[in-house]
């Protein structure tokens, strides 16, 4: 249970980081919090001949208001979410919601949300939360700063859109999470959900759905977004109770129907598509009821 | 009050049940304190100058013949100092068994190096041995293994094509047989015969740290000192000694302390060969710590059970017969517990039941899979799980409460002592005392059955998935024969106990100090214990089996009888209480014996209520009670421990823990992350009813085992409970039980495919019966009029306060 043997740098600022990345890039890997990298080296899994620590650099620890768009730095550890003092995240119940179902105390005090969304788990809360919030994620490297679209970031099995000399800087997330919900199911708590889903409604004055987002965890390589079941949700009026649960229904039941789920030793595809039908409907009427309450 | 006072207080009561001792103050368990705040030694801890650190590499398949070890790039690896194969050796010795009950097992012994065949994934194959622990895991993955694959037995029903061991073509490496009569005819006198297979999964007990190993060879004093044996200290010692030719006096056991012991830890391993023979060839200290990813592939599995079952009984509910085929997956050697493995269920399978007929058989199949040991309540916590389901799903088809149908057939207390005849092949056991019917009495009232089937009911109008269930057991403890203890008074005056049984965390130290002390009057806090070490006392023979209070326990107080009588025969007038006395007295040692050649029967019972979420199908424990005749308990609190850890470790074994492996023989769950262990959010609160009721003349405390007791019925009642909650008694037929266990019984979501909107209510009544099946509690019979009013309201609401403080 030792990580084989690699080189340690450690970056005290995010150009420093950068250009670490760009002369290593090849045989490098990123440390942010360490709660997924650090296990896998452990088990050697994951061997890295290089490790860059950017957990020293200021810059990236910023959780700020930049125009519209709220910029969290990539080493925002989860558990600040979890708290919500910061007045940035007065607005972003959701975020609070969703951090706190992150493993266990002590990963939360140390794991960060851009070491997540670059590790690209399938089941991750905030791979999944980006993919409803239509976050965009910055990769920045010698080249310059891309900004790429939460939707474009997640490629496959622990894959991701960052190139080998990126580095994920920051993520641009709105400054108001009213309408989105996270809900999970794990045989013990803490551990990675079987199946997760977020959801996210943004609805106008009237309450009528304008933008729907599902995006499920646990049933496919990466965190996957269900755009034919947001369909089902456009228009909807969230004040007729009974419509809006016909269409969460019709919604739950096209994702359940449409993953492709194989067997592991955890569930069955059978029990995995039981619990997406039953999550997603839990998450999008926790979204439907966010803005009734909003309303009241 | 006199000494002599003191020590007849320690006979046990003769009469009256939940006899308690109020005016025993609640002792300390003094060395919990190091272990609490950081101060423990683990064996990780133990550092010796020079030392040197071992890997085992190990076998990534299953099965295959063993084409060629390349040790060369290992051996030229930065920091190494040794690598070696079997082939390196002159003499490869095997793993040798210390239970002799079948010697046919002798021919499937493991090599403690897999010199042309291997057999489980995992199997040590050579070992590393280095300046670091990161250059020998460097070194270890620079060893080529060429192995030509065979075929691995996974199942042991599956036709063995590549039989584990060529000498045996079935598989089948011992027998047991216990058949008292023919049962085909009791079956056809019955009324009713019911067969139902049951299957229990691998799993394993989870010492808190893992394996680990210190030797240094000590020159000058020709001495092998050894950190980290623990529970059969003195086979360890005695084992080692032989392998390497020294007198078992040349190697020394320290102590260490232990994180939990559960069975698997403290069995002699390949390692504790390998490691000494790296300290003996090297002339250096080298230690091996086990990571717990190989953990889960080299330390002893457990359970591992599938049970063909039949039961006659007659319409009146009494049982006619028994009759179960038990296949033991047994794993790839056979280890130091030899075929004890394969004979505990069939001893266990009756049960505290009154069975005319019994026929059982146990054979233990070879799989290419990881040996198999003894885990908390072995095959009595499977054995358990199989007779209660069976109990429930008969008295369903008979219509018949299920406690009632358990009543009518239990043993009672004028049949005590009992005998359980097992036919002409196999012993029978005898049931020394107890009372089963008042031990189930006070179970139910503690529950308080009526009241929470009523509350089950009530809720299951409202839509609820909840169900009650129980699960009865014989707790055999007390193996092993004999033990003795060393009790010195040193030149201070001090008392000093002396044992080769181990202080694993259930309180063995503070146990027999309560003991001594109370024979002796001295002070509790004048009386050292000094465990699991062979350094000042190397007799007795360990901790196992629930044998403590009963072995150690019993040694303690023949130790301090004898040093009592030495005391009034020197000054009939001292004064125990007085340090002066002792110090005259000492320094001094006796040695204190405990012989019983069979073991105790300790009984109880476990009672569960759970609810299933219906949508996401979690299993909630919403209780979780045990009542349990320890027939006298000498420290309180650490009984009660005991037997609410164990209670737990049961929740963990009927739902989540589990050891499976793939079609090539691929362990599945090798880490954390997939070995899931109940952590406090999982945990019930666990309610114990102690018993002691005085009966057991087999050892003068008049103690019963209390360390396995709290599993022993978990499984059991936990299923019976499920299978109640899904209104399907034959549901639940294997451990553990998880989401997909339950599937085929959870009301559908809606829609053709089953996932569309839950559709609510869920009729009991109408869902049985499309099964075919029995309601099992039916509202006319156990809801009576009076329950339903306002005083079980009252009553209800002072049960969930009591809950919930």
């Amino acid at each position: 249970m030792k990580a084989a043997s690699f080189a340690y740098h450690r970056a005290e600022s995010k150009e420093e980081a950068v250009s670490l990345l760009s002369e290593h890039g090849d045989d490098a890997k990123v440390l942010a919090g360490g709660q997924s990298l650090i296990p896998m080296m452990n088990l050697r899994l994951a061997r890295p001949s290089r490790l860059i620590d950017i957990g020293h650099c200021p810059e990236l620890a910023q959780l700020e208001r930049v125009g519209g768009t709220l910029a969290c730095g990539a080493t925002v550890r989860h558990v600040r979410f979890e708290r919500a003092d910061a007045p940035e995240l007065a607005a972003c119940r959701a975020l609070s919601d969703a951090a706190r179902l992150i493993g266990h105390a002590p990963i939360r005090s140390r794991g960060t949300i851009g070491g997540s969304l670059a590790h690209g788990d399938s089941s991750s809360e905030w791979c999944l939360m980006m993919l409803v919030l239509d976050a965009v994620i910055q990769a920045e490297s010698g080249r310059g700063v891309r900004r790429i679209p939460a939707h474009d970031f997640f490629q496959g099995f622990f894959t991701t859109a960052l190139a080998e000399d990126e580095l994920l800087s920051a993520i641009e997330l709105p400054l108001t999470t009213v309408g989105s919900a996270l809900a999970e199911h794990s045989r013990r708590r803490g551990d990675f959900a079987i199946v997760a889903a977020a959801t996210r409604l943004v609805a106008d004055q009237r309450l009528r759905v304008t933008t729907a987002r599902i995006a499920m965890g646990g049933v496919a390589s990466q965190p996957i977004r269900m755009p034919s079941a947001e369909d089902v949700l456009h228009g909807v009026d969230l004040t007729d109770r009974r419509s809006t649960m016909e269409a969460v229904s019709e919604a739950a039941h096209m994702c359940a129907a449409s993953i492709q789920v194989s067997d592991d030793i955890h569930a069955s595809s059978q029990y995995r598509r039981r619990l997406a039908s039953t999550l997603v409907r839990q998450a999008l009427s926790r979204s439907a009821q966010d803005w009734r309450t909003a309303g009241d | 009050m006199t000494p002599d006072q003191l020590a007849t207080k320690v006979r046990p009561a003769r009469q009256g049940r939940r006899q308690i001792d109020d005016d025993r103050p609640e002792w300390g368990r003094r060395e919990d304190v190091p272990l609490v705040t950081g101060q423990g030694e683990y064996v990780g801890d133990v550092s010796r100058d020079g030392e040197l650190f071992l890997r085992v590499v190990r076998s990534p398949v299953a099965h295959g013949r063993i084409v060629s070890v390349g040790l060369e790039a290992a051996r030229a690896a930065d920091g190494v100092e040794l690598a070696l194969c079997a082939t390196d050796l002159d003499d490869v010795p095997e793993i040798p068994l210390r239970v002799h009950n079948r010697p046919e097992l002798r021919s499937y012994l493991q090599p403690v190096l897999a010199g042309s065949v291997v057999r489980y994934v995992g199997e040590p194959v050579a070992i590393v041995v280095g300046r670091s622990q990161r250059e020998v895991e460097d070194a270890a993955d620079l060893v080529e293994l060429d192995i030509q694959e065979l075929v691995p037995v996974v199942d042991v029903e599956s036709v063995q094509k590549d039989p584990v061991w060529e000498s045996t073509p079935d598989g089948r490496l011992c027998s047991f047989v216990a058949r008292t009569a023919d049962f085909q005819e009791a079956a056809q006198e019955a009324d009713l015969v019911v067969t139902q297979v049951f299957d229990t999964a691998r799993d394993t007990g989870l010492p808190l740290e893992t394996r680990g190993l210190v030797a240094e060879w000590n020159a000058a004093a020709t001495e092998l000192h050894l950190w980290g044996p623990t529970k059969f200290v003195r086979f360890t010692r005695a084992s080692v000694a032989e392998w390497f030719h020294l007198e078992p006096a040349q190697v020394v056991c320290h102590h260490v302390d232990v994180g939990g012991m559960f069975g698997p830890r403290g069995e002699l391993y390949p390692e504790d060969f390998l490691v000494p023979l790296a300290a003996l060839k090297l002339r250096r200290p080298v230690k091996w710590i086990e990571d717990r990813n190989e953990h889960f592939l080299a330390i002893n599995h457990s359970r591992g059970q599938r049970h063909r079952i039949t039961v006659a009984v007659d319409a009146d509910g009494r049982l006619r017969g028994l009759k179960d085929e038990i296949l033991q997956d047994f794993g790839a050697y056979a280890r130091p517990i030899g075929g004890r493995l394969t004979e505990i269920p069939v001893e266990a399978i009756p049960g505290p039941y009154r069975w005319p007929v019994i026929d059982v058989t146990c054979h233990a199949v070879a799989t290419n899979k990881t040996p198999m040991g003894t885990m908390r309540g072995p095959g009595t916590f499977d054995a358990g799980f199989v007779r209660e389901r069976m109990m429930d799903i008969v008295a369903a088809r008979l219509e018949m409460d299920p406690l009632e149908f358990r009543r009518r057939n239990l043993i009672t207390a004028e049949e005590m002592p009992y005998q359980q005849d097992f036919g002409g092949e196999m012993h029978p056991s005898v049931y020394d005392s107890g009372d089963f019917p008042l031990v189930l009495d006070e179970l139910s009232e503690a529950v308080d059955v009526q009241l929470v089937r009523a509350e089950i009911h009530r809720r299951r109008m409202e839509g609820e998935l909840v169900g009650f269930g129980v699960g009865l057991f014989l707790a055999h403890a007390g193996l092993g024969v004999e033990e003795s203890i060393k009790l010195e008074v040193t030149a201070e005056g001090r008392l000093r106990l002396l044992t080769a049984g181990s202080e694993i965390g259930q309180g063995l130290a503070t146990m027999l100090r309560i003991v001594v002390a109370e024979v002796l009057g001295v002070p509790q806090a004048r009386i050292d214990v000094v465990t699991n070490s062979t350094e000042h006392f190397d007799g007795g023979t360990g901790t196992f089996s629930a044998r403590s209070t009963i072995f150690s326990g019993s040694a303690a107080h023949d130790a301090a009888q004898q040093l009592l009588a030495d005391l009034r025969s020197t000054d009939p007038a001292a004064d125990p209480s007085d340090p002066d006395t002792w110090r005259i007295l000492g320094p001094r040692s006796v040695i204190g014996t405990h012989r019983q050649s069979s073991p105790t029967f300790g009984f109880g019972v476990h009672g569960a209520v759970v609810r299933i979420d219906p949508d996401t199908l979690a299993v909630t424990v919403e209780r979780l009670v045990v009542a349990y005749d320890c027939g006298r308990a000498i420290d309180r609190p650490s009984l009660v421990g005991q037997i609410v850890g164990a209670a737990m470790q049961g929740v963990g074994g009927t739902f989540l823990q589990h050891l499976p492996f793939d079609e090539h023989g691929q362990p599945q769950s090798t880490t954390f992350m997939d070995y899931l262990v109940p952590t406090v959010y999982e945990a019930p609160d666990v309610e114990v009813v102690l018993l002691e009721l005085a009966g057991t003349d087999s050892n003068p405390l008049g103690v019963k085992g209390g360390g396995e007791a709290g599993i022993m019925g978990a499984g059991g009642a936990l299923a019976n409970a499920v299978a109640d909650a899904l209104g399907v008694p034959d549901s639940i037929t294997r451990l553990p039980i998880g989401p997909d266990a339950l599937l085929p019984f959870v009301p559908p979501l809606a829609g053709q495919d089953g996932i569309g909107p839950r559709s609510c209510g869920w009729d009991y009544a109408k869902r049985t019966e499309a099964r075919g099946g029995t309601l099992l509690i039916r509202p006319e019979r156990h809801v009576p009029a009076a329950l339903v009013g306002a005083s079980a309201a009252v009553a209800l609401a002072w049960w969930w306060i009591r809950r919930r403080p």
